[in-house]
């Protein structure tokens, strides 16, 4: 086995570069500079929602939220009294030590958030119930059970809790050096106290278990920076116009101490990691800063969590880090992988993150698993409740603004409903839009009057083209009462351009626009679904009335405008609007394959192929930027392109065979056809043949579920499913799908149909259900439309009467479809014409 | 109330620049970078300056 290098990961919430750039260029963050300096640095993205406990979570497992099981701060109490601060046991997924203990490796982890109870690791773990004062002062303050493993460990570590009440004007005073008489009642100063104790109870508990025990890697997460920017942020300089000198005076000097003093804290870790030893520094996310700072927030739940920015802190130093390298287009999600490949352990094929090859010094291959089935999840020796601490921790949450604080049962339950938005966010920013309507429709089922439930469902329902859950939402607002709000036109608006009607959008956008002179946001949005309709000229006259200085994300506007010079023939100065949206915010494939197009107009080839490597890099299942690639490669030869190109078809060949259609369209005689041909079927034995179907249906049952839980399409790689239409429209895009769609007159489909039924032909024929057969025409149609625009997805249509009449065709069709040679002969053993028996 | 108001009245006199100093110097905030060794060393002294402190008072 090859020698590994110890590693050191260690969390900082809320850190931003924004922040900590001037503070080192200061000098007054000397060792976070020599890392920077010495080591490769870059901005992490975030992800959907912003929430500490659910992004450490991801993590720490390289999964999103709707696969790791932690969605908010606080979770049910498991005898349905109430609720209590959110559990390590509710984790679905191993964390990054829980697979490090497997291969034999030493962990320690202290203050992850969510941790509690404290897990059985190979190592020290201190939980996020430690250093929580549960009483005024600190007498006779005993160490919360289940906060340490192994337990024999506890009253080593109980010594090194500091309570709040410990800190002398000694310590304080550094944080407020204009603010001689420190007056105890002052709020900050108390909440400063606060932090500053949990987070030297962190610090000590981190720093006693790297010198006293022996460990492989070690993890140690600070939380008090967030808590820091939350209190004191807003009297940070420049001042801010509602802020009074005298707080100003008073305050300032908060968030650059707590800076300082974890600058310090680095020190002392950096000593004693020692030399052999990687140091991973992150965040879960950034924090507003200067001119974007919030005057106020709005009355809401997890209000908070708007003053988060989506793009946090990576710094990696050490024996297997590059030195001085500036990474661009790492995510929170690729630190779980990184940290097993530095391990060299094996990184699970379910991980939503990539190991981050760029900022090592060696490249090597991954070695990979299908899943991290056979290590747990989550194991605590523990689990016993704690009253008093749970109060203690939700009323800190309530003291930061994350939940409200009157414990009602209409209360709790609007708490546990916070907790399903979390989640319908994360089904969203993980591209599975039509989960996310399924959870929003059940919320806004319980609280009809929560317009961010409705507008998110439109916007995810938009983004799968759900046409139903579409008309239905904005009819909802309507009846509500809201159709003239700014948010519904704006969604109309966009639904008139699906629905092709241009002049009612436009409509629509421009009684938007006049609304929103003060909302430079939403004329992005309406600049933005213009650019996307192909309207380059509405988009530009709108993206003209933005004050782009106002704007909080001003790369948008610059990539918006990119797009609309690119198509009025500008590409010199489109490629200065580009760049600039590159250079703000770098992990957006589209902008990459947009400079690409404007390089090679411009006639700079080489550097084209570049720009779109990256963008397929960055997307990897879009496969018009593959195919781009690949012609642009023909011409400008690049043996890194050409390496990247040879992997990518390599992964192809694990595409999903989809048999899809209408319900009785010839799915299950395509299934029959694909077996005779030797291809795997993913199917079970739960649906038996029967009179109309005696070859059998070929089906699984899992895929009922499809919409809720796809995880069983990991199983059906390299293999053909049947999955009919509507459901079809709910594949996940992180596979590859060959799909191939039957095609039969519908009427014949619903004579099949209402065979099965039971009902006489004559009397179908008497009695026929047009509107019925019109819906699943438009359901086909919806279907196979969706397929088609999908990057992810190749589409054939075969019509069954084909199949009946002119198998030959058919077995060339799927020859060419499918690369691989059909038999006519088996084709025409399978085909038994005298079931062909509902047809005009 | 978190802080004892006892502690706080020490600070009428402007806090120095030398509490920013790196964590192997001396210092309060200093020895609380430090961790554990650190905040034992930072009780010690603290106990001692209170025993001193009441035998002269007595």
């Amino acid at each position: 086995m090859k020698t590994k290098n110890k590693t050191l990961l260690i969390g900082w919430d809320a850190a931003d570069w924004r922040q900590l750039k001037p503070l080192m260029e200061k000098g007054v963050m000397p060792t976070l500079k020599h890392l920077v300096d010495c080591g490769t640095h870059g901005p992490l993205s975030s992800l959907e929602p912003m929430i500490s406990p659910v992004l450490w979570t991801s993590m720490a497992t390289g999964r999103r939220a709707y696969d790791h099981g932690i969605h908010g701060f606080v979770e049910a109490k498991p005898n349905g009294d109430g609720i209590r601060p959110i559990r390590a046991s509710k984790r679905k997924e191993p964390a990054v030590w829980n697979v490090l203990n497997r291969f034999g490796f030493k962990t320690h982890v202290i203050n992850w958030w969510p941790s509690h109870p404290a897990e059985s690791v190979d190592g020290i773990m201190v939980s996020n119930f430690y250093g929580i004062p549960e009483q005024k002062n600190n007498s006779d303050w005993p160490l919360m059970p289940g906060a340490v493993h192994p337990v024999e460990k506890r009253d080593e570590y109980a010594d090194l809790q500091v309570h709040p009440s410990e800190l002398t004007a000694e310590i304080l005073g550094p944080f407020f050096p204009n603010y001689p008489q420190l007056d105890v009642k002052d709020p900050i100063i108390q909440s400063v106290a606060k932090i500053l104790a949990h987070t030297c109870s962190t610090h000590n508990a981190i720093t006693q278990a790297m010198e006293a025990d022996d460990w492989d890697f070690s993890a140690v997460y600070y939380n008090g920076l967030d808590h820091f920017l939350h209190v004191a942020n807003r009297y940070a300089p420049p001042q801010m116009p509602d802020v009074s000198d005298e707080d100003f005076e008073k305050y300032h000097y908060v968030v650059e101490a707590a800076l300082r003093f974890h600058d310090m804290m680095l020190a002392r870790l950096l000593k004693l990691a020692g030399e052999a030893c990687n140091i991973i520094l992150v965040s879960d996310h950034g924090f507003d800063v200067g001119e974007q700072r919030k005057v106020a927030l709005p009355e809401q739940m997890g209000a908070p969590s708007l003053e988060h920015q989506p793009y946090g802190v990576f710094l990696g130093y050490g024996p297997d880090f590059k030195v001085g390298f500036e990474l661009k287009g790492a995510s929170l999600l690729d630190v779980c992988p990184t940290i097993l490949q530095l391990f060299y352990c094996p990184v699970s094929r379910a991980l939503d993150g990539v190991v981050l090859w760029d900022a090592l010094q060696q490249k090597g291959p991954t070695q990979t698993v299908p899943d991290f089935s056979g290590i747990p999840a989550f194991h605590s020796f523990f689990e016993e409740e704690n009253q008093l601490l749970d109060e203690e921790l939700l009323l800190q949450l309530q003291a930061l603004g994350y939940v409200s604080d009157t414990p009602t049962d209409l209360h709790i339950a609007a708490v546990l409903r916070e907790n399903q938005y979390y989640l319908a966010r994360s089904l969203v920013d993980g591209g599975k839009y039509q989960q996310a309507v399924v959870v929003l429709q059940g919320l806004i089922q319980e609280d009809p009057n929560a317009l961010r439930f409705q507008f998110l469902l439109l916007h995810a329902a938009f983004q799968c083209n759900d046409t139903v859950a579409i008309a239905a939402q904005i009819q909802q607002l309507a009846d509500n009462h809201r159709g003239d709000d700014v948010r519904t036109l704006y969604y109309k608006g966009l639904w008139y351009l699906n629905q092709q009607q241009p002049r009612l959008a436009v409509a629509c956008f421009d009684a938007v626009i006049n609304y929103a002179k003060s909302r430079p946001g939403l004329l992005l949005q309406i600049a933005h679904a213009y650019v996307q309709a192909g309207a380059f000229s509405e988009a530009t006259a709108v993206l003209d009335r933005v004050p782009v200085a106002k704007l909080t994300q001003p790369d948008v506007w610059h990539f918006l405008k990119a797009q609309c010079l690119f198509e009025s023939r500008e590409p010199e100065q489109a490629l200065d609007h580009v760049l600039s949206a590159i250079a703000e915010r770098f992990a957006f494939p589209e902008r990459h394959a947009l400079l690409a197009a404007i390089l090679w107009e411009l006639k700079e080839q080489e550097d084209a192929v570049q720009a779109l490597h990256v963008a397929s890099k960055l997307a990897p299942t879009n496969q018009q930027y593959l195919e781009q690639l690949r012609s642009w490669n023909g011409k400008i030869k690049s043996d890194v392109v050409e390496r990247y190109l040879i992997d990518k078809e390599r992964e192809k060949n694990e595409h999903i065979v989809v048999v899809s259609g209408l319900p009785r369209s010839g799915t299950s005689l395509m299934m029959q056809v694909l077996a005779a041909q030797g291809f795997p079927i993913f199917r079970d034995a739960t649906r038996q043949p029967d009179t109309h179907n005696p070859r059998g249906y070929f089906e699984h049952q899992s895929v009922k579920q499809l919409a809720v839980n796809p995880d069983f399409l990991m199983d059906a790689k390299g293999k053909a499913i049947k999955i009919v239409a509507p459901l079809v429209q709910r594949l996940p895009p992180h596979f590859h799908y060959k799909v191939i769609f039957m095609h039969r007159p519908t009427t014949e489909v619903i004579l099949s149909q209402e065979k099965m039924k039971g009902a006489s032909e004559a009397q179908l024929f008497q009695f026929f259900p047009l509107e019925r057969a019109l819906k699943l025409e438009q359901t086909a149609a919806a279907s196979l439309q969706q397929l088609e625009k999908a990057p992810h997805v190749e589409v054939i249509q075969i019509a069954y009467r084909d199949m009946m009449t002119q198998p030959e065709k058919v077995c060339k069709q799927l020859t060419d479809f499918m690369g691989i040679e059909f038999d006519g002969n088996t084709i025409n053993r399978v085909i038994d014409t005298s079931l062909y028996r509902s047809k005009l | 109330m978190t802080i004892k108001q006892n502690h706080l009245k020490n600070s009428e006199t402007k806090i120095p620049s030398e509490f920013w100093v790196q964590p192997d110097a001396k210092g309060s905030l200093g020895l609380l970078a430090l961790g554990a060794r650190g905040v034992k060393m930072w009780r010690e002294a603290r106990t001692q300056l209170q025993n001193t402190t009441h035998e002269n008072q007595k």
